[in-house]
């Protein structure tokens, strides 16, 4: 056996070029999202403000990082871009533009986020939890009252004035609750011995009916005339409940989705939007339209309906926008350098808010809703709602 | 694009330098997310492989040694080697390389795994290049002697 030189001054020896062979060839064996982590942890880290950044970077990283919510408008590097290049020479500075941040939306007349068991509610001119513990939180439409819970006991809060309106004891801890689009009646989700069980009330929290024992912890969804409200049941089978007849009306299977963890009404229809990790169905619970099939990236996935035939499917790192033609889906996406974690849509539609998280952190930002377009669309970012706090699981969001 | 371009190689590295497939996913992910926050520093009259190719050394060596302190001075030093979809050859030479010191394990991937030159490591480690070179022949001195020993199990 040949002595080792080392420096590469000499031939090298045998062992040298199996060294450099084998090491060479090392597989790539990364798991199947390691690629994925990575990049959206490099794209965060790159956005995100570092004391003594220099000037040059700054520039190719504000022109070019998704996440960064430091330009108004700012592009969010859609479909397959990628921001950075060995080569960047880019010298001048940036355009000194702002980025409006706030947790309330421009023009909207109530926000809630709730991640991690913290809640953020704000009204114009007010900001009512910032960052409170809550287990639950419901803003009523037209933003007149906020219910909130926490441990065993469900409040109705006045937003305008801050005073309890309404105090009630429930049988566990609350995990979910949504008012009823004419603000008359709620629905809500509690844990009670390792179970969760769907209840109906009125919307001043009294003639609580208990719906089902066995529901799984999907927040539930009212059809739009607040006579009927969507939920999940412990074993994955999707029900309509009726809350003036009490009847049940349980969704037959399609699709292949087995287990939903989303589901949404359409604004005035009686379609209804189901989505587990990989799959969504609409399904016409009233007029027995044919259903609606349609694949989507692995992931926890958000709805938010923007019109009666369109709607928003988060899912991973991908915003789908449908368009339920006759017959048919349209559908176009837009990629995000981050984990889409919640979703919500403006009253009008018009605008989306979004909780992304990479890189062990999730922000909330307020963006315009893409348009279909045969090219790729950026996510256009309007507003910081709620800067970067480390991620706690998925965002429940709600615009009024 | 900058991404792209070293993700692979610095994988790579992170596997061959912890020895640890499980590992390098998180290696390289915090590599790069320290590499792309600290951009700013970067030199940009320099190349940026072998700066992001020092962030994954030093990452993978923190945590080689952040493991040790947890599960014991055995697993660290000699890493698991899950080599698979490589000839039964070069399996045996990396998981002989797996068993080297993490300081000589460095130099060698730097070495021949990703071809730097002996006074490029030197720059890359802060080091002299006669100490890159020392234990360059340290490290081979040890293969040989692995490959020795598994040749007499053989025999």
């Amino acid at each position: 056996m040949t002595s080792g030189n080392g420096n590469g001054s000499a031939m090298p020896s045998e062992l040298e070029r199996r060294l450099e062979r084998a090491l060479h060839d090392v597989p790539v064996e990364a798991s199947s999202d390691a690629h994925d982590r990575a990049r959206d942890a490099a794209l965060a880290a790159a956005a995100a403000p570092a004391p003594g950044r220099g000037s040059t970077w700054r520039v190719v990283i504000a022109a070019a990082v998704a996440m960064v919510l430091v330009t108004t408008g700012v592009t969010l590097a859609a479909t397959g871009g990628r921001p950075f290049s060995d080569t960047a020479t880019l010298t001048k500075p940036p355009p000194a533009v702002r980025l409006h941040t706030g947790i309330l939306p421009l023009g909207a007349r109530a926000f809630s986020i709730l991640t991690g068991g913290r809640a953020w509610v704000a009204i114009p001119h007010r900001v009512l939890l910032h960052g409170a513990p809550r287990s639950a939180i419901a803003v009523s439409p037209g933003a007149v009252y906020v219910l909130e819970a926490h441990g065993r006991t469900l409040r109705a809060v006045a937003a305008g004035t801050g005073r309890v309106a309404q105090t009630q004891h429930t049988a566990g801890p609350v995990t979910a609750a949504v008012w009823s689009p004419f603000p008359i009646r709620i629905a809500y989700v509690t844990e009670v011995g390792g179970h969760q069980q769907l209840h109906d009330e009125w919307g001043t929290l009294s003639h609580d009916y208990l719906v089902d024992r066995r529901v799984a912890a999907v927040a539930p969804s009212w059809r739009w005339d607040s006579l009927a409200v969507a939920y999940v049941r412990a074993h994955g089978r999707v029900v309509v409940h009726n809350a003036t007849s009490g009847r049940n009306t349980v969704i037959p299977p399609n699709c292949g989705l087995r287990h939903p963890t989303a589901l949404a009404f359409a604004p005035t229809s009686g379609l209804l939007a189901i989505a587990d990790r990989t799959r969504l169905r609409i399904v016409d619970t009233t007029g027995g339209a044919p259903d609606v099939c349609a694949a989507h990236s692995p992931g926890a996935p958000s709805i938010a309906w923007v019109r009666p035939h369109q709607l928003f499917v988060a899912a991973g790192t991908t915003l789908y926008r449908y368009l339920l033609l006759q017959p048919g889906l349209g559908t176009d996406t837009t990629t995000v350098p981050a984990r889409i974690t919640g979703l919500t849509a403006s009253p009008d539609g018009r605008r989306l808010a979004l909780a992304m998280t990479s890189g062990g952190s999730t922000r909330v930002v307020a963006a315009a809703a893409p348009p279909f377009s045969e090219q790729a669309t950026p996510l256009h970012v309007l507003q910081l709602l709620l800067p970067a706090r480390p991620a706690a699981g998925p965002v429940t969001l709600s615009w009024q | 694009m900058l991404f792209e371009r070293h993700w692979g190689g610095a994988w790579r590295l992170a596997r061959t330098v912890s020895g640890r497939r499980d590992m390098a996913d998180d290696i390289v992910q915090d590599a790069f997310e320290r590499a792309f926050a600290a951009l700013g520093r970067f030199d940009q009259s320099r190349p940026f492989a072998p700066w992001l190719h020092r962030i994954v050394i030093n990452r993978a060596l923190d945590l080689l040694r952040s493991e040790r302190r947890l599960v014991g001075l055995d697993v660290a030093a000699h890493p698991s080697a899950e080599w698979r979809d490589v000839s039964a050859d070069d399996r045996a030479l990396l998981e002989a390389v797996a068993t080297l010191t993490p300081q000589r394990r460095v130099v060698i991937v730097l070495r021949y795994g990703l071809g730097y030159a002996p006074a490029e490591i030197a720059r890359m480690l802060e080091l002299p290049t006669g100490t890159v070179n020392s234990r360059l022949a340290r490290a081979l001195d040890d293969l040989r002697e692995r490959e020795r020993e598994r040749d007499a199990e053989r025999t």
